[in-house]
């Protein structure tokens, strides 16, 4: 936060130095990347309308993971790099409530008999999706259990290191350590090849003017768009979320005026923790389970909190559907190459930063 | 805030000595260990007085984790014969375990330590084509290890620069880009597109392919490179897709072709599929569903059917209960009778005695194939002064200069009734320039 008021400083002592033209020239350039954004998404809705519906699905699992990640960063002040990995982590757990499947000693799998997958008709499909009931009671169960699992890491390695004044990097490479220890547990218990929630091919839905997608794919829209406005709820209509708020802007004052930061920081990891869980079961559904899945997708989650402004969940929200989106319609053009998609996507996140250092929200908080 | 702060550097101000002392011990230790090991150890090794101990290095992790356990399941099953039959230079062989984690840096960290710290005398590995690259020009090449690649296919490890300390008991790419573009062109496509994953291996065999498919008159309509583990692969396939190609040409390894392999027939718009040997995994089809892919056609380099090849498979089958779908399996049991015979014959189990013997125990002399009893009787030819030649159940194994087999066999698969059969197996003969092939031109 002390970044954003010094460079509202030197930005201040610009304008008065150089006067007018110099304001001007500094608005139009903060501007500037919401026109080219808001023009290139346009443009790729309609001329790229299939790359983008999918830019848009998986940037929303990006935004869902993002918007956990931001939390955490502005409220519990940790850079936390295990995120990727436990948000598949968390994939896992609800694959094995839903099937009770672990890998076993040799090549086979032990499934214990207490699957979600087993109750009666669990397994029936709803509608066009490829799964019944049993595996959106397993996903919830995963959000749940991931809830623990984040405040027991919180309570056993970044609490004490900031509570011992350890700086921003040495907490940030603790949580690397975490998400190697994650990883092992991963590969350990469900082992190293993929995994799917259901096998085979999938029904796919047609809607007018868009492309076919396929039915799970409206799922995983229509989960993080609810999960979206319900953190924006939250965050901007209780209690809870003002003194959440209140915490990320100055943890000091937000003490010092009656707030429990101890309290909020749990809170905090609390609600991180169930958007970010359900985020990893959406991805399973859409791509599949493995254990490096969730390490190599941290660089796009990291880079949608980044443009958005880190700390800013709406703007996390925001910044993990342009990247999604940048990352699909660029290479869909064929301008580039499809290996370049996180190359393009790090360069408008380059651009961008240039342009306004704080992020698309970050210099409004 | 400030307060904790201050404390902190005060804690570190105060822990200075301390902290000091520790770092010169930790430092004194550093470099005292290496000088142990190099001076006390290593003699050890190379006086005779040790165990010939192979290293392997095998993806048990990560995009070509479906191959690890099996791999390293056919070496133990070649180290168990050789030992049975009284081991190598009087002593039992030693098998290492090294995970690649389908990762070239972490292959070349499994090379270093199996080398370094556990004193392998040869390494079998490298299975993708960029971890055998990565550990051949930073490990094999500069300290002189023999490197031998049950499976990396790449034709640009023809060229490397390896110091002749690499070797491969599989066929390179140029062969098998060569079949793949004659079984296209034989099922009657005209048009390609290659969806192939990006790595040495990926560029390697896909430059073979359309070199092949346009030298016979097919037009290839696109050439999409694609990353390891990605939340979609929808803009790649419609990289292909648009071009509205007859077949799409996958080469890639099980774990990114189990994403885009579903995507591309749940899209509605999928033309023929002809895949490559990465891609010759039953778990790969049982997990989208095996009617999807019925009359799939693949690619793999295989051996012609002998009786050697029919012996390996029977023993793996005795031992481990079933015998693995996945390929290789007789290329990595191979590499492990080589470099015995090898090490019987230069009568050392120095890595580079091994190298300078291997190439006279593969090509002409008396027949020598795996097994027991088949091993006693080799290593007694040995002993008697003969030439051998070795015989392995991958094919007839032997080398030209560049540590390449000069004839082999690609195998051509298909999705047949919930199995993958293999449809024929063609002979191929590298030796004389016998195929069109791009051997002049390797990738980079």
């Amino acid at each position: 936060m002390a970044s954003v008021a010094d460079r509202n400083l030197v930005d201040r002592r610009d304008g008065a130095g150089s006067g007018l033209a110099a304001g001007t020239a500094r608005r139009l350039g903060e501007a500037a990347p919401w026109v080219v954004l808001g023009v290139l998404g346009v443009w790729s809705a309609v001329a790229l309308t299939e790359q983008f519906v999918v830019g848009i699905i998986v940037g929303s699992l990006y935004a869902l993971a993002a918007v956990g990640l931001t939390l955490i960063y502005g409220i519990a002040r940790v850079s936390h790099f295990a995120h990727g990995d436990v948000m598949m982590l968390s994939a896992y757990i609800g694959f094995f409530a839903f099937t009770g499947s672990v890998a076993g000693a040799g090549a086979s799998d032990v499934t214990l008999p207490l699957g979600l997958a087993s109750l009666p008709g669990a397994t029936e499909r709803i509608w066009l999706f490829s799964f019944g009931y049993g595996l959106v009671l397993a996903i919830l169960i995963a959000a749940v259990a991931a809830v623990p699992i984040l405040l027991a890491i919180d309570r056993a390695v970044y609490r004490p290191l900031l509570s011992r004044g350890a700086s921003t990097a040495i907490v940030a490479v603790s949580s690397l350590g975490v998400a190697i220890a994650v990883r092992g547990v991963m590969l350990l218990v469900w082992g190293p090849s993929g995994r799917r929630y259901s096998q085979g091919i999938r029904d796919t839905v047609e809607l007018p003017g868009l492309p076919r997608i396929v039915a799970d794919q409206l799922f995983i829209l229509a989960t993080a768009a609810i999960l979206a406005m319900a953190a924006y709820v939250l965050l901007y209509r209780t209690r809870l979320g003002t003194a959440m708020r209140a915490t990320a802007d100055n943890p000091d004052l937000a003490r010092a005026s009656g707030i429990d930061t101890g309290s909020v920081r749990r809170w905090t990891w609390a609600v991180a923790g169930f958007l970010t869980a359900v985020a990893g079961c959406l991805l399973a559904l859409q791509s599949q389970l493995s254990p490096e899945l969730g390490f190599v997708l941290l660089l796009p989650i990291f880079a949608s909190a980044i443009l958005g402004g880190i700390g800013s969940p709406h703007g996390a929200f925001i910044g993990g559907l342009v990247v999604g989106v940048i990352g699909e319609t660029t290479v869909g053009a064929g301008w580039i190459g499809p290996g370049y998609k996180l190359a393009v996507t790090f360069v408008v996140l380059i651009v961008v930063i240039l342009f306004r250092p704080g992020g698309l929200f970050g210099s409004r908080s | 805030m400030a307060m904790a702060l201050r404390w902190g550097e005060g804690g570190r101000r105060d822990g200075r000595w301390l902290g000091g002392r520790v770092v010169r011990a930790v430092g004194a230790a550093a470099l005292v260990v290496p000088l142990l090991a190099g001076t006390v150890l290593q003699p050890a090794a190379a006086q005779g007085g040790e165990p010939l101990r192979i290293g392997t290095i095998f993806p048990f992790t990560g995009d070509l984790s479906d191959f690890g356990p099996n791999f390293y399941n056919a070496a133990e099953l070649a180290v168990s014969q050789i030992n049975e039959a009284g081991g190598v230079n009087g002593q039992p062989v030693e098998l290492l375990r090294g995970d690649s984690a389908t990762s070239p840096q972490q292959t070349v960290e499994e090379a270093r330590r199996l080398i370094d710290i556990e004193g392998a005398n040869a390494l079998i590995g490298g299975v993708a084509s960029g971890e055998a690259l990565q550990v051949v020009e930073s490990v094999a090449g500069p300290d002189g290890v023999l490197v031998i690649s049950p499976s990396a296919t790449s034709p640009a490890l023809t060229t490397v620069n390896d110091n002749d300390f690499f070797f491969r008991t599989t066929i390179s790419d140029a062969a098998q880009g060569v079949v793949m573009a004659d079984v296209a062109r034989e099922l009657g496509y005209q048009t390609a597109c290659v969806l192939y994953l990006n790595s040495a291996y990926g560029q390697g065999l896909t430059e073979a392919f359309v070199a092949g498919f346009t030298a016979q008159g097919g037009e290839v309509t696109n050439q999409v490179p694609h990353e390891q583990e990605q939340a979609s692969y929808a803009s790649e396939l419609a990289a292909c897709t648009e071009t509205e190609p007859d077949v799409l040409v996958g080469v890639s390894y099980p774990e990114s072709a189990g994403v885009y392999l579903r995507e591309l027939v749940e899209s509605g718009e999928a033309p023929a599929l002809l895949l490559s040997d990465g891609l010759r995994s039953e778990d790969l089809f049982e997990g989208l569903g095996w009617e999807s892919f019925e009359g799939t056609v693949g690619t793999s380099p295989g051996s012609e059917q002998s009786e050697t090849g029919s012996a390996f498979q029977a023993a793996m089958e005795e031992t481990y209960g079933e015998l693995p779908s996945v390929p290789y399996l007789a290329e990595v049991y191979d590499a492990v009778y080589l470099i015995a015979l090898a090490a019987e014959a230069a009568g050392s189990n120095d890595s580079t005695a091994i190298r300078d013997a291997l190439r006279d125990v593969a090509a002409d002399g008396t027949p020598a194939v795996p097994g027991s009893e088949e091993y006693t009787a080799a290593v007694e030819a040995i002993g008697a002064g003969e030439d051998i030649d070795y015989q392995g159940a991958s094919g007839s194994l032997d080398y030209d200069e560049n540590g390449d087999v000069a004839r082999g066999a690609i195998v051509v698969w298909a999705v047949e009734g919930g199995a993958i059969t293999v449809r024929e197996t063609r002979p191929l003969d590298l030796t004389a320039g016998a195929t069109a092939s791009p051997q002049a031109t390797p990738s980079a």
